[in-house]
């Protein structure tokens, strides 16, 4: 059911990219510019958990692409296209090896350490300053947060796409 | 929610909260120490400015090919005025008046930097003082 799945995750993309553009309108106040919170993460640990890791990732470099496309900003192309690949990367691990351990919740606290780590290195390639990561204690209280929000919406969203179960 | 996720969070907050008391305990050491302002565009520095006196109310241009910045020093805070860039952010950044802080525009690769003179001074520093204005 190739193209069942394929307009899926079209669909997973399309949404992410919605809360991309919203999450925009909210830049944190504190920090540095074009820092997000990841909210967006929902969706790329939603395809992770539904359709595996390639499909997250391909959710996430399509979700960062289609925002420089939208938006027109090469310098948040960057930071979005290396925090969700980065924090695709490291949910995929925790998820595959860690998830009786850690719940989606847990999961997606790395996600979120790991979309703000992304975040400050394409910070400190561009300024050349690696001074920027003085912001990472106050970005990783607000993922604690954000990844906590982001969890729990997973959870619910899995399991009422699972009850669907028109997936594959 | 399981015990490891308790963990996990618990583990994170600590430790950010001790860095970050950590860096504030760093700045307010550093309070006393003669201070400068490190402007930087695309990691190297172009402007040093003392944080003193003699910048006090004043205002400096920071122009590069990446775009246009000023910065107002008033007493002994840094923040900035104007700048080129389309999302502003840091104009919202606000004040800075502590050493390690930071004001931070990417789009222009600018950043501004409180210093104090502990730190190793770097090799480049033209002073493009352009005045009140």
């Amino acid at each position: 059911m190739a193209v069942k799945r394929m307009i899926f995750l079209s669909l997973l993309t399309a949404m992410a990219l919605v809360v991309s553009l919203i999450e925009q309108s909210f830049p944190l106040p504190i920090g540095i510019p074009g820092a997000k919170l990841g909210i967006s993460n929902i969706i790329i640990l939603v395809t992770l958990v539904l359709y595996g890791f390639r499909a997250a990732l391909v959710v996430a470099v399509l979700k960062s692409v289609l925002l420089m496309l939208i938006t027109g900003s090469i310098t948040s192309f960057w930071y979005s296209l290396v925090g969700a690949v980065l924090s695709a990367v490291i949910m995929a691990v925790i998820f595959r090896f860690f998830t009786p351990t850690f719940s989606l919740i847990g999961v997606s606290e790395f996600g979120a350490l790991a979309h703000n780590v992304g975040q400050l290195f394409v910070a400190m390639i561009v300024l050349d300053n690696p001074r920027i990561f003085y912001y990472l204690p106050v970005l990783t209280l607000i993922g604690v947060f954000s990844g906590y929000f982001v969890g729990l919406s997973t959870n619910y969203l899995t399991k009422h796409l699972k009850r669907v179960g028109h997936l594959d | 929610m399981t015990k490891a996720d308790k963990g996990l969070i618990f583990v994170f907050v600590v430790l950010s909260a001790a860095c970050l008391i950590y860096l504030a305990a760093m700045g307010l050491m550093n309070r006393d120490a003669q201070r400068y302002v490190s402007v930087q565009v695309n990691g190297k520095e172009v402007q040093h400015i003392p944080l003193d006196a003699s910048s006090d109310g004043k205002h400096f241009l920071i122009q590069s090919e990446f775009g246009r910045n000023v910065l107002s020093i008033t007493g002994d805070a840094v923040e900035m005025f104007e700048a080129s860039c389309p999302d502003q952010l840091c104009i919202r950044q606000g004040r800075i008046d502590k050493v390690g802080q930071m004001l931070v525009c990417l789009p222009n690769r600018t950043l501004v930097e409180i210093k104090g003179r502990t730190d190793a001074p770097d090799s480049q520093s033209t002073d493009t003082n352009i005045g009140r204005h």
